[in-house]
């Protein structure tokens, strides 16, 4: 089969490399070989398909956390800084300067973490035996950052100069950490379950925590499963329970007519998310009813669920105190501003996937930044709404075609979602099915996965 | 950015201009990040690699002498960070290529939001479960052949460019990847057929 033909050719076949001749020439060929013809085009769907993969945005501070490793290496004098062939005097000369100068500010920074913490750490340690840890600073004390506190930098930061400036850094970094466990702490007198909160962006943060046993605990703010409670240096706890928490799985099946089934779908999902729940999988299908009805539908329907299991009623579906995901649409020159934007807000509990023309914006709990950049995304759409949008419902009313799932996600931060962008009647015959699990605490990390049925994996369904 | 701008901020950051050096890498952490994770198939691993490459990036600045484009010198350190990373996993056998804890992350890569293409229902469950085999017989083919589809394909460079990444002749990129190509067609329809077969033995035992 394949031996016969040139691999070259095939390749240039299934890259699109060929001449409209040579393409032609060899698809004649390639009749006689039906096989090898069904081959080349399954190798071209699979090219297809690996060039649509969506390109996956780089973690926020990918680049500072390499910056502050370089900081670091030139700090500690690692064997892995840079090295090469001889440089010009200027480019020697320009290095010294700027790494002494930064190595300076962090000798500053971990010595006067280092004689603070002792005197900040009850604040951490949660009275009682309570099983939750509150806040964790890294600055722990037997933390990296504590070796270059040595007196060879102490000596670096004289020379240099730069005390003052590394002194009230510390300190801006000192009161946010305060600022935090101070929340925390104020979250479980009030009853309530913060998440672990580690200080991910801290230069002096150490990933994943050791632990006695050399178990690894906490890693980027989320309490990793299946680990026991284990004191961590500094004497705080980890949660001793799982911190996910299945509740109930509803099963919601509205009728709706549009003209957008998956528009519509779009704003069920939204609908349910505004409302505190989580969709796991829209299913669309074929068959009529009235979207006008639909937020009450909605409503109706979880109702009926309960009704129809007792369980379900005494249970008490609870729904989530906040929002864990929202879908943000702005104007795609709009988009990386204001990710940049939110990022500067620095939420301890919520992330930004940017997507197509869209963003998605998850929290996993409240939290006076992540609070701030919700607010803040909604002021900024309805200072700059997407502009395409009410051309592509109009176009879409005129030809009777769907502009895409573009939607006044605006309205939905705002809890005001309209159901407008689903047309009224005149449409194909739909069904959507939405399968929606209620948290009864917002409680869920990021990191933590839901199965089919909606029971966060690893969980047993109740 | 134009190469004119490229090139001032290369000339900047050699002579030790942090910021200009901050700027490269950030402007190109994306483009890094994205071959990277589609060469190690996991998040975290993506960007603790993408960390070290970018590390060796500044380490190793003054050694670019500027005979291929700087995205192609940077992209080679990446690639060859990821493979050192692939050798050091396997040998550590501390992850499963079938773990289902990496299917999620995976999923990650696959289109999540609806886009103005939006699939219907069948489509759409025929296209996860394609994308789902895709990044599995990704993982499954050897690190040469993933590497070439991953330039090939999710960085999308020209045969010139790859050849210049692998360190190795044009005409040994061509042949390499028409032979990763077809090795990732077979791993494909082994996985369709498994997963053919456990759906028949799943409705059978119900039935």
């Amino acid at each position: 089969m394949a031996e016969r033909f040139d691999e070259e050719l095939m390749l240039g076949y299934v890259e699109g490399d060929l001449t409209p001749a040579q393409r032609e020439q060899f698809e004649r060929r390639l009749i006689a070989d039906p096989r090898l013809r069904d081959l080349l085009t399954q190798m071209r769907r699979d090219r297809t398909a690996l060039r649509d993969l969506d390109p996956q945005a780089a973690p926020p501070q990918l680049v500072e956390h390499v910056n502050h490793q370089l900081e670091r290496q030139m700090l500690l004098g690692d064997a892995s800084a840079p090295t090469g062939r001889p440089r010009s005097p200027r480019f020697t000369a320009g290095r010294i300067v700027a790494y002494s100068a930064v190595a300076a500010m962090l000798a500053v920074c971990a010595s006067i973490v280092a004689i603070t913490l002792q005197t900040t750490q009850s604040l951490w340690t949660m009275p009682g035996d309570d099983k939750y840890v509150v806040a964790m600073d890294m600055e722990s004390s037997n933390a990296p950052a504590d070796a270059m506190a040595d007196k060879r930098d102490l000596d670096m930061q004289q020379r240099v100069g730069k005390v003052a400036d590394a002194r009230k850094f510390a300190a801006v970094e000192k009161a946010e950490a305060r600022h935090e466990t101070a929340f925390a702490q104020e979250t479980v007198e009030k009853g309530g379950m913060p998440d672990v909160m580690v200080r991910d962006e801290s230069r002096f943060a150490v990933q994943p925590l050791k632990v006695d046993g050399g178990v690894a605990v906490v890693d980027d703010g989320k309490v990793l499963p299946g680990e026991s409670p284990r004191n961590l240096p500094g004497g705080e706890l980890v949660p001793a329970e799982p911190v996910v928490e299945a509740v109930e799985t509803v099963h919601m099946q509205l009728d709706v007519t549009t003209l957008d089934p998956p528009l519509c779908a779009t704003n069920l999902i939204a609908y349910a998310t505004t409302n505190n729940y989580e969709v796991i999988s829209p299913v669309v299908e074929a068959r009529p009813v009235v979207a006008s009805q639909l937020s009450k539908r909605v409503d109706k329907i979880i109702k009926e669920a309960q009704d129809q299991d007792p369980d379900l009623v005494s249970k008490e579906i609870k729904p989530a105190r906040t929002p864990r995901q929202i879908v943000i649409d702005m104007p795609a020159d709009e988009l990386p501003k204001l990710i940049d934007e939110l990022n500067a807000i620095k939420g301890q509990r919520a992330t930004i996937v940017p997507s197509n023309n869209v963003m998605i914006f998850r929290r996993s709990g409240r939290g006076p930044n992540t609070d701030a950049m919700v607010q803040h995304a909604a002021q900024r759409m309805n200072e700059a709404p997407d502009p395409e949008l009410p051309m592509a419902r109009q176009i879409m009313a005129q030809r009777g075609r769907r502009p895409g799932l573009r939607t006044d996600w605006a309205a939905v931060i705002n809890e005001q979602l309209p159901l407008s962008p689903v047309m009224p009647v005149l449409g194909p015959q739909t069904r959507v099915n939405l399968q929606v699990v209620v948290y009864k605490q917002d409680i869920l990390g990021d990191n933590d996965t839901i199965e089919s049925d909606g029971t966060p994996a690893g969980k047993t369904t109740r | 950015m134009s190469r004119t701008d490229e090139s001032t901020l290369i000339d900047t950051a050699m002579r030790g201009d942090r910021s200009a050096m901050g700027q490269l890498l950030d402007r190109y952490q994306h483009r890094l990040f994205n071959v990277v994770l589609r060469m190690v198939s996991n998040r975290e691993d993506a960007a603790d690699v993408t960390q070290d490459a970018m590390l060796k990036i500044v380490a190793h600045f003054d050694e670019f002498q500027g005979k291929a484009r700087l995205t192609t010198w940077m992209i080679r350190i990446a690639m060859n960070q990821s493979i050192s990373h692939l050798r050091k996993r396997r040998h550590r056998q501390t992850q499963s290529l079938d773990d289902d804890g990496d299917e999620g992350k995976r999923k990650g890569g696959a289109r999540n939001t609806a886009d103005d293409r939006e699939p219907g229902p069948l489509e759409r469950v025929q296209q996860n479960e394609m994308i789902a085999h895709l990044h599995r017989a990704m993982d499954n083919l050897d690190q040469d052949f993933r590497g070439v589809l991953v330039l090939r394909d999710i960085d999308q460079m020209n045969y010139q460019e790859i050849a210049e990444v692998l360190e190795v002749p044009v005409g040994t990129v061509k042949s390499r990847l028409f032979r990763a190509r077809l090795a990732l067609r077979q791993e494909m329809m082994r996985l369709i057929d498994t997963s053919a077969g456990r759906r028949a033995s799943a409705g059978g035992g119900n039935g």
